[in-house]
């Protein structure tokens, strides 16, 4: 599961986004698909359902949305915008 | 599908801060300031004023050149201080250029034909931090029409040639190195250096019919060979005013191809734009709206550039697109609505866009700037810090002469102060050091002169204070130095004072009209850059406290002080917060510094104060108006200090004359008002024989005096003279200036 890292701000123009990371000073820039996941990043939410989810709203082809949300969340990741939900045992 | 771009986009002020110091100004100021003959200059370009010393005659000259227009009599406190000196090396004889920014040493050259670009070079770097108000891109801007067009982009990317372009078609220019943009109405403002054009552009703007500075050739580091093109002589309105910015056109390259213009995102333009961004870090989150704002409210384009004058069509033609279709499109008022829609940093710490708005206001942080100078920063520095207002706060305490003590009264709370807004007020602190230290150098042989003449002089208000009351150099600026002299050594204190090398400032408007109607005579040093002496027969300028004050009011038990290695004079403490007071009354208690300065005095000095003597020295002298205004002003914004209560204040609740009134009211307005001040000061006169003698003086001034008013002589000139004189009262509405009409 992955959540947005906290202390990063996006702003949404014209239905992409831009964002901010307070702590590094750094700048990214989401297009719509990509601020379309980053928008729906709950940490409860899993990927696929995430695919799903888009895949309806933008009614893109399943396939190739799950594998660009995977894409992305690799992007947004490696870029320390958002964080692994680790699962606690026993909860 | 290109899903995600995120890249550092750092700003460039930390690899800056990281070149290593190597000299230090208020280390050394003695040396640097003892130089062989510097000659200076004082220049405000936009909002950044420098000043530059240097013993090179030619590069003096060829920055004039360039900044003639922007040259002022005097450097401001918050000016710059740009030092170049020539060294030779003792062990080679080679000869080097050291070229230094508020004493931080930033290039070190050996060709004579480096120095200017490197000195232009140091002077942009300086201003990341200087101007921390604004939100700083590297682009080019220029204007038409009220709207701005900037051209964000990297070294080499031929904006500043862009720009000589559209200049050239009837653009005005705003900026070549930096698009400066105010936070709060993101508007480009400008900021107008030479444009630095680089050798492979040189054809590009000859074909243009656009003359260079100079034929010289510069050398700029690996850019090579450059020329400066002067802005103001590629046309009339060369130099615009700030604009809202309307186009962000990124060049991408130079070459021989057909140019075009491609539509980008905003979004997309808001990550370019914030990649050649120098204050990201320090608008923090704030830079994301504003760059998001910025981007909304424009048209975003990339532009594929080609030969200089097709490439300027094509963005002329684009420009003239986008205004057809705006003029019918709601666009056009996204700009405004930054203004109506709370911010994300007020809705971050729960305040209404009103409420936020409100904190943002001048007025409120000067509140909040008062509360840290009286010792309770808390709770303002933690609204600054919510709101992202600690560069404004600190740009606001700079330029107020506050500077210093907002510095000092944090470090005396032991609050946290962000990086760039500590650098800030840090930078102003150094150069209020070298600044007096540097006034007090210069005024040393100047009271030598006038010891030796046997003048006695007390020093009034900033010297004065800085000498007893704050005790360094760090704290408190000066712009000049105020003496106070006896009235009948008028004459003799001029001579001592032109035999030492000053010259006297503008003409009074007849000779005798000073000391017998005007209070002081303005002299300057011969030093480059000229310290001002505003020498006093009488400490007040309202002409009815000639009659009222006696001449010798403050020389009663004067106390000795040490300033500049001279044991000198200043008022003793009780004359002193009279005076304090009723110069800061008689300018309409408008600035905070003169406020704070009797605030200051009354928290040191308060226990000791004799407030009976002052109660009546104050009634004696019909000064109790303006001393109770003052009082109830720092108690006012500051609080109960230094024993100042309503016991204190009723001690000066007598019944003040009208004119006494009329006298005190007109005074902070004398410059704008001229009719009103001859009036008031002409009422304030005891003797009809005075009153004729001021009138005549001030309706039929001495060629001496029209001669400032008028600088060319033909046939006619002293009417001409007159005309702009009397012309004065409707062009005072408009000029930014606090001198006197009548002196």
């Amino acid at each position: 599961m992955v959540l947005p890292r906290r202390g990063v701000r996006v702003r949404e123009i014209d239905g992409e986004g831009v964002t901010y990371d307070l702590a590094h000073h750094s700048i990214g820039y989401l297009n719509r698909l990509a601020l379309a996941v980053w928008t729906r990043l709950d940490g409860q939410t899993s990927s696929a359902r995430l695919a799903e989810t888009i895949a309806e709203a933008c009614q893109e082809d399943l396939d190739e949305v799950e594998r660009y949300v995977e894409e992305t969340l690799d992007a947004l990741l490696e870029a320390g915008l958002a964080d692994v939900l680790l699962e606690r045992s026993g909860s | 599908m290109t899903a995600f771009a995120a890249e550092g986009a750092r700003t460039r002020t930390a690899a800056r801060s990281r070149r290593p110091a190597r000299a230090d100004l208020g280390a050394r100021p003695s040396k640097r300031l003892a130089g062989d003959t510097p000659y200076g200059d004082a220049y405000r370009i936009g909002p950044l004023a420098l000043s530059l010393r240097t013993t090179d005659i030619r590069l003096r000259r060829d920055f004039h050149g360039l900044y003639a227009d922007y040259a002022v009599a005097a450097a401001p406190p918050d000016a710059l201080l740009v030092s170049v000196s020539k060294r030779r090396s003792p062990r080679t004889l080679r000869r080097t250029f050291h070229i230094s920014v508020d004493g931080e040493e930033r290039f070190v050259v050996a060709s004579r034909r480096a120095v200017l670009p490197h000195v232009e070079w140091a002077i942009n770097g300086a201003a990341v931090s200087t101007l921390p108000g604004y939100f700083q891109i590297h682009a080019a801007a220029v204007v038409r029409n009220g709207a701005a067009l900037i051209l964000p982009a990297g070294p080499g990317s031929g904006k500043s040639t862009l720009a000589a372009g559209l200049i050239h078609r009837g653009w005005s220019y705003l900026s070549d190195e930096f698009a400066l943009i105010d936070p709060q109405t993101l508007h480009a403002c400008p900021f107008p250096k030479a444009l630095c054009i680089k050798h492979g552009s040189f054809d590009r703007i000859r074909r243009l019919g656009l003359a260079f500075s100079s034929d010289q050739d510069y050398v700029k580091g690996v850019k090579g060979r450059v020329r400066f093109v002067d802005p103001r002589q590629l046309g009339p309105q060369a130099v615009g005013v700030a604009a809202p910015v309307r186009w962000i056109v990124f060049p991408k390259s130079v070459g021989s191809a057909a140019p075009r213009l491609e539509r980008i995102s905003r979004a997309r333009a808001a990550y370019e734009l914030a990649r050649v961004s120098f204050t990201l870090a320090r608008f923090r989150g704030g830079s994301l709206d504003l760059l998001a704002d910025l981007a909304a409210g424009a048209e975003c384009l990339v532009l594929h550039a080609g030969e200089l004058s097709p490439t300027c069509d094509a963005i002329e033609a684009q420009v003239r697109r986008d205004e057809r279709g705006r003029a019918d499109s709601p666009r056009r008022t996204r700009s405004v609505q930054r203004a109506a829609t709370p911010e994300p940093s007020a809705r971050l710490c729960g305040l209404s866009g009103e409420t936020a708005a409100a904190a943002r206001s001048r007025d409120a942080l000067l509140r909040g700037l008062a509360a840290c100078l009286a010792g309770r920063p808390q709770r303002v520095t933690d609204k600054w810090h919510h709101l992202g207002l600690w560069d404004r706060a600190a740009c606001l305490a700079c330029d107020l002469g506050l500077g210093a003590f907002l510095a000092e009264a944090l470090e005396r709370e032991g609050l946290c102060t962000p990086p760039s807004a500590a650098a800030t007020l840090a930078a102003y602190r150094r150069h209020v050091a070298a600044r007096n230290a540097y006034l007090e150098t210069r005024l040393r042989p100047v009271l030598d002169a006038l010891t030796e003449g046997g003048v006695p002089f007390l020093l009034l208000k900033g010297a004065a204070l800085n000498a007893s009351l704050y005790g360094r150099r760090d704290l408190r600026g000066m712009c000049d130095i105020d003496l106070l002299i006896h009235p009948g050594d008028a004459v003799r204190a001029g001579q001592r004072l032109t035999a030492a090398g000053c010259r006297a400032g503008r003409e009074h408007v007849r000779p005798g009209f000073f000391p017998r109607f005007y209070f002081e005579r303005e002299y300057w040093t011969p030093d480059r850059p000229p310290v001002r002496l505003d020498v006093h027969v009488r400490p007040f300028r309202p002409v009815l406290y000639a009659s009222t004050v006696p001449p010798d009011a403050l020389w009663d038990q004067p106390q000795r002080v040490e300033l500049a290695g001279s044991s000198v004079l200043i008022p003793h403490r009780e004359n002193m917060l009279i005076h304090l007071c009723v110069h800061a009354a008689c300018h309409g208690l408008e600035h905070l510094r003169w406020t704070h300065d009797i605030h200051r005095f009354l928290e040191s000095n308060g226990a000791a104060l004799d407030w009976y003597d002052i109660e009546r020295k104050a009634k004696a002298w019909r000064l109790a108006l303006p001393v109770r205004r003052a009082l109830e002003s720092v108690r006012q914004t500051f609080g109960a200090t230094g024993g100042v209560n309503e016991d204190v204040l009723s001690r000066f609740d007598v019944p003040a004359a009208w004119l006494d009134r009329l006298a005190l009211d007109q005074s902070p307005h004398d410059a704008s008002r001229p009719v009103r001040h001859i009036v008031t000061d002409v009422l304030s006169l005891p003797g009809w024989r005075d009153r004729r003698d001021y009138l005549l003086a001030t309706l039929l001034p001495a060629g001496s005096h029209m001669a400032s008013w008028y600088s060319r002589r033909h046939h006619g000139w002293m009417a001409a003279a007159h005309a702009l004189r009397l012309m004065r009262p409707l062009v005072g509405r408009f000029a930014r200036t606090a001198e006197p009409a009548v002196r």
